[in-house]
């Protein structure tokens, strides 16, 4: 049987990219998964996905409190909780970004995964797992998205104390740090992507669904609190061929 | 797949052979103490090396047996460890190289010694087995904690250098966990468990089947782009600053 058999999950943040495809995976594993989301297409997208979904935009509190409770009326209890909706910042300097721009940036990324952990706990079951998509931004300085990191170390803060509240009702909290991940929407050359990473290739939706899957099932269950980056060392050192490049260069 | 895990004869080394056997892989087992192992004679895909992990001649038979028996090498699992505890006055020369030489000289060797094979694997991963000590200092466990500090360390450098040869390289930094090496202390002490499962905001000890688990996810496909990463085992404790305890059940 699979480690998700039967389990619930709500994904927040599921009609693309990662979210979708951790929802899709967990769905054929055998949960039972609703996902949340803005787009007026969502449903067809949950629906072929095989699961159930419901409006949602984290950066409105009520919007998620609503989203919750259809979850939980539908599902039951949620055993798995994902919180992965997420903005983009627009490439610009510190200086360039706009007020309202900024707010975005702040109300989706860091309090739209605040809404989650304060009213998701509340219809969660004991022992569940909530997992947060921050980003290898929360811990290091990347040029033109610095509110977004800004945002996404919030988040992982987030998880670390939320863990700590949530110890006791054995339900725990983890985040997850992807690094640069090759989609036809990411703004970085391929081949960029290829030689950042000290794995040697560029890393790929599917590298980042087994880890949500681990951090949702019983393998996990005395991590907490913890933020697992999914970046092929991107965070840890300089890859060879990166020095490769740089060194000749230098030399040329 | 063929796994060596050093350690094997106790805790969680036996507990992540015994998981990998059960999974229908094949398991070298290294321990210095050969009755540990005398469990490995039940199991058809699984043998036995017995000597220092310290020494460069037990390294080399590991992998040595791997090859004879199984035909590859694919994963190497770096668990063997001895714990100290003691103030650093009390910690002389012979003892300060005895946990050197067992917990981090050992990591080297075991790196070394089967990078040839693991070369030639399909997929091949590294874990090592480090403690949250080697994140942050302990008292009376400081060449305790340097030791696994350094695990930590040469982690993210084995994986810097080997990520462009198709090695992934991970660790995983248990917390308490109920093993051998911790049974004397909390036999002795029992105020120590009640004390550090205070601490714990999953208010429990881990089992070594719970860290055993994250180390087969670690080196297992689920895990393709997770490389150069530091996974605390640890029921939460590294997400507490530690100005306070975390809170107990139905407390505030």
């Amino acid at each position: 049987m699979s480690a998700l058999q039967d389990r619930t999950a709500f994904v927040a943040g599921g009609t693309s990219g990662i979210g979708l495809a951790v929802a899709s995976a967990f769905a054929a594993a055998g949960a039972r998964v609703m996902i949340g989301g803005r787009r007026a297409d969502g449903p067809d997208i949950a629906r072929d996905a095989g699961c159930a979904f419901a409006c949602l935009d984290v950066a409105d509190e009520a919007s998620v409190v609503a989203a919750l409770d259809e979850a939980e009326a539908q599902l039951g209890p949620i055993d798995v909780l994902v919180l992965n909706a997420g903005v983009a910042q627009p490439p610009t300097s510190l200086q360039g970004l706009e007020a309202d721009v900024a707010r975005t940036v702040v109300d989706t990324n860091l309090l739209g995964a605040f809404w989650g952990l304060k009213h998701g706990p509340a219809r969660m079951a004991d022992g569940g797992s909530i997992i947060v998509t921050s980003s290898i931004s929360a811990i290091m300085g990347t040029p033109f998205e610095g509110l977004y990191g800004a945002a996404k170390a919030g988040a992982s803060a987030l998880v670390r104390s939320a863990a700590i509240d949530l110890g006791a009702r054995g339900i725990r909290v983890n985040a997850v740090q992807p690094g640069p991940t090759w989609t036809p929407m990411n703004p970085m050359p391929e081949r960029l992507l290829e030689i950042i990473a000290p794995a040697g290739r560029k890393g790929r939706v599917e590298d980042l669904v087994g880890v949500y899957e681990f951090l949702a099932s019983d393998a996990s269950r005395y991590v907490t609190g913890q933020a697992i980056t999914v970046d092929g060392g991107v965070t840890i050192g300089i890859s060879q061929a990166l020095m490769g490049v740089l060194a000749a260069e230098a030399a040329a | 797949m063929t796994t060596i895990v050093t350690g094997a004869g106790s805790g969680i080394g036996r507990a992540t052979a015994e998981l990998l056997l059960d999974g229908g892989e094949a398991v070298v087992g290294v321990d210095l103490d050969p009755e540990r192992l005398t469990w490995l004679d039940a199991h058809e895909r699984a043998a036995a090396v017995t000597g220092d992990v310290g020494s460069e001649e037990t390294n080399a038979d590991m992998v040595s047996e791997a090859l004879w028996h199984f035909g590859s090498l694919d994963a190497l699992v770096l668990n063997a460890g001895i714990s100290h505890i003691g103030p650093l006055e009390h910690t002389g020369p012979e003892l300060i190289d005895r946990i050197l030489r067992v917990n981090l000289r050992s990591v080297a060797l075991g790196l070394r010694a089967a990078l040839p094979a693991l070369l030639r694997a399909g997929n091949p991963a590294v874990v090592t087995v480090a403690s949250i000590s080697g994140l942050q200092g302990e008292p009376a466990m400081g060449l305790y904690a340097a030791s696994k500090g350094g695990v930590v360390n040469l982690t993210r450098s084995a994986a810097v250098e080997l990520g462009p040869r198709g090695i992934r390289v991970n660790c995983v930094c248990p917390g308490p966990t109920l093993t051998g090496m911790a049974a004397p202390v909390l036999a002795a002490r029992p105020e120590i468990g009640e004390r550090l499962r205070r601490n714990v905001p999953l208010k429990r000890l881990a089992q070594p089947i719970e860290v055993a688990r994250v180390i087969r996810f670690l080196i297992s496909p689920a895990a393709s782009f997770v490389h150069g990463a530091v996974v605390p085992v640890d029921g939460g404790i590294t997400a507490n600053v530690g100005q306070y305890p975390p809170p107990d059940p139905g407390g505030s």
